[in-house]
């Protein structure tokens, strides 16, 4: 059985009558990139928080590598790098005395500096002012500063915050390389489901403090594929006569009718009087066009469309999409 | 990079309870500090205070020594006379601002949700961070020793009284530490630095004169120090001893006051929310 290296039951955050994490259960196995999404405000940093023992949980329990916290959280934490939201550093002291404040504090070795700073290619830079660093470099700075006492679970808040496309590369690439280099599991939280689904094997979608997913980030890929919209002149006949074919139809099956409801739960695309297949099947849309004609019903258009992960997160997040 | 992975090099730290002692809180702290300007000001208050007594014995340098010279009063009490309250409200004043910039450090970094997602006892930080105060604070008095003896030298106003030099050091800085923790505690408390130094300026300036207030309370404790220190000088004149406690009682007092506030602190950082 997978060792679940976070797991959170009903883990709920209160602040006035404001539910800000609402009953969250999340399960983080050991060797994997869990990918923590959701939009700004969705609750990522106050459940980060509440596992690194920073703030206390009105409701549930937290724990990580099987122990509570913030009860145990001493046994712990120092299996346990993080990166809370922004990196923090002392200003006026350089990149190096900045990592070597903490390794104080861990009991490290010297060279355990030299290490972290090679791997977040802060090397040449070492002496200079944290103070001075660009927001990737601060970025890169927090991000040793987590990896300084040997994690074996690295929590990494909103890493890319900020930074270019080739910083944001460069760090994806670093936490891509994590579990598999150096066996370390990874909790990284984003607002970008782009960026998770370029490193998680996991994830976890939060919205509104309420984990409304979880599970491979394969699963969430697989409602991406996509489905055929049919316009017909009579849905309701069209409903009839596909039904009757028993080829899988979409969700809500047809869009715009009562029946119907919408053609496939969050599909912003589907316009009225839209059969949908649920299936990109050469043959099923075929055989479902030739079904409908034979069946007096006119179809003016047929049409494939594929939903993005962002129109899945969407759905998920319940979301609008400005128009 | 080695073969051996992060988990395997980390087992030996993790096989047992690992918490940060409190020495490698004290030399973090130590180099945390570096470069800040908390060594500076512990050297430049005592400093400013002799300096201020050099400009008063070379503009009334008659008007002072001339008691000494008469024998009505010893060098000491001549060396102490004018620059005593201002020893007292510079040692007030520095135990604010050290209080001050040493949490404002983690403040304005940040860092104290970086340090408390570490394995750190959050109560021992603050004590430790209150040790490092009360260090610099002590080497301030130290220096203000220094400071009396090096114009009694360079006034010629007899020998050194050891005894009395480092009993005025010594007491005003134990009667200071409840000073510092209240000063701690609301350093620690607030994020922005204002108000702690509002009512670290301002207190002392009004609290150490005040005799309205109890005589236990931080600021008095400081004045009654001094008093002691200087056998009634400050006072109201030689021989004329105002004070209520003896050094002892001093002690005790301020002993169980700075407890007290040390806890609370600790207390309130250990139950703190680290947003």
């Amino acid at each position: 059985m997978t060792e679940l290296v976070v797991q959170t039951q009903g883990l709920t955050k209160r602040y006035g009558k404001r539910d800000v994490v609402d009953r969250l259960d999340l399960n983080v196995a050991r060797g994997e990139i869990y990918g923590f999404l959701g939009l700004n405000g969705a609750g990522k940093t106050t459940t980060i928080r509440m596992l690194m023992g920073l703030i206390h949980p009105t409701g549930g329990s937290a724990k990580l590598f099987g122990r509570h916290v913030p009860h145990e959280r001493m046994q712990v934490m120092r299996r346990i790098g993080a990166l809370v939201e922004s990196p923090s550093y002392y200003a006026h002291l350089s990149g190096r005395d900045n990592l070597r404040v903490l390794a104080t504090l861990l009991d490290v070795p010297e060279k355990r500096i030299d290490e972290v700073l090679a791997i977040v290619r802060l090397t040449g830079d070492a002496s200079r002012k944290a103070g001075d660093y660009s927001l990737g470099m601060k970025q890169r700075l927090g991000i040793a500063a987590a990896l300084i006492g040997s994690p074996e679970l690295v929590v990494l808040d909103e890493p890319t915050n900020g930074l270019d496309p080739a910083g944001i590369h460069e760090i994806r690439d670093l936490i891509r390389s994590m579990p598999r280099e150096h066996g370390i599991t990874v909790l990284v939280s984003s607002h970008l489901l782009a960026e998770i689904d370029q490193m998680a094997t996991g994830v976890g979608v939060i919205h509104g403090g309420r984990l409304v997913f979880e599970g491979p980030i394969g699963d969430l890929r697989a409602r991406s594929r996509g489905h055929v919209a049919v316009a017909v002149d009579d849905p309701a006949r069209a409903l009839a006569v596909a039904r009757a074919s028993g080829l899988p139809l979409g969700a809500g099956e047809i869009a715009g009718t009562p029946e119907g409801g919408a053609a496939l739960a969050g599909d912003a695309h589907a316009g009225p009087d839209e059969l949908v297949l649920d299936s990109v099947e050469p043959g099923d849309a075929a055989r479902l066009v030739r079904e409908l004609v034979t069946g007096g019903v006119s179809v003016y258009r047929v049409e494939e469309r594929t939903r993005s992960l962002e129109d899945i997160f969407l759905e998920l997040t319940g979301t609008e999409v400005p128009v | 990079m080695s073969g051996q992975t992060y988990a395997a090099r980390a087992a030996a730290p993790v096989s047992a309870a690992v918490r940060t002692r409190a020495g490698a809180l004290w030399r973090a702290d130590r180099q945390r500090v570096r470069g800040t300007w908390l060594w500076p000001l512990t050297v430049l208050g005592p400093l400013g205070v002799t300096l201020l007594g050099v400009i008063l014995f070379l503009m009334r340098h008659d008007y002072m020594v001339k008691p000494f010279l008469e024998g009505k009063t010893s060098g000491f009490a001549v060396a102490t006379g004018e620059l005593g309250m201002i020893h007292v409200f510079a040692i007030g004043l520095g135990a604010a601002l050290l209080a001050s910039m040493i949490v404002d450090l983690e403040h304005r970094s940040d860092t104290w949700k970086a340090m408390f997602s570490l394995p750190i006892s959050r109560w021992r930080t603050y004590v430790v961070k209150f040790a490092w105060c009360a260090g610099l604070l002590a080497v301030s008095s130290a220096l203000m020793s220094v400071g009396y003896g090096a114009l009694m030298v360079w006034q010629h106003l007899g020998p050194l009284p050891w005894r009395e030099l480092a009993t005025i050091g010594g007491l005003v800085w134990v009667a200071a530490m409840p000073l510092l923790a209240f000063q701690l505690l609301l350093s620690a408390g607030f994020t922005n630095q204002a108000l702690p130094l509002t009512v670290g300026i301002l207190a002392p300036v009004f609290g150490m004169g005040m005799s309205r207030i109890p005589a236990w309370m931080p600021w008095r404790l400081m004045t009654q120090a001094l008093v002691y220190s200087t056998g009634g000088v400050v006072s109201g004149g030689p021989g004329v001893a105002l004070t209520w406690y003896t050094p002892a009682q001093i002690a005790a007092a301020a002993g169980i006051e700075t407890v007290v506030l040390v806890a609370l602190g600790a207390l309130l950082l250990a139950r703190r929310e680290i947003r």
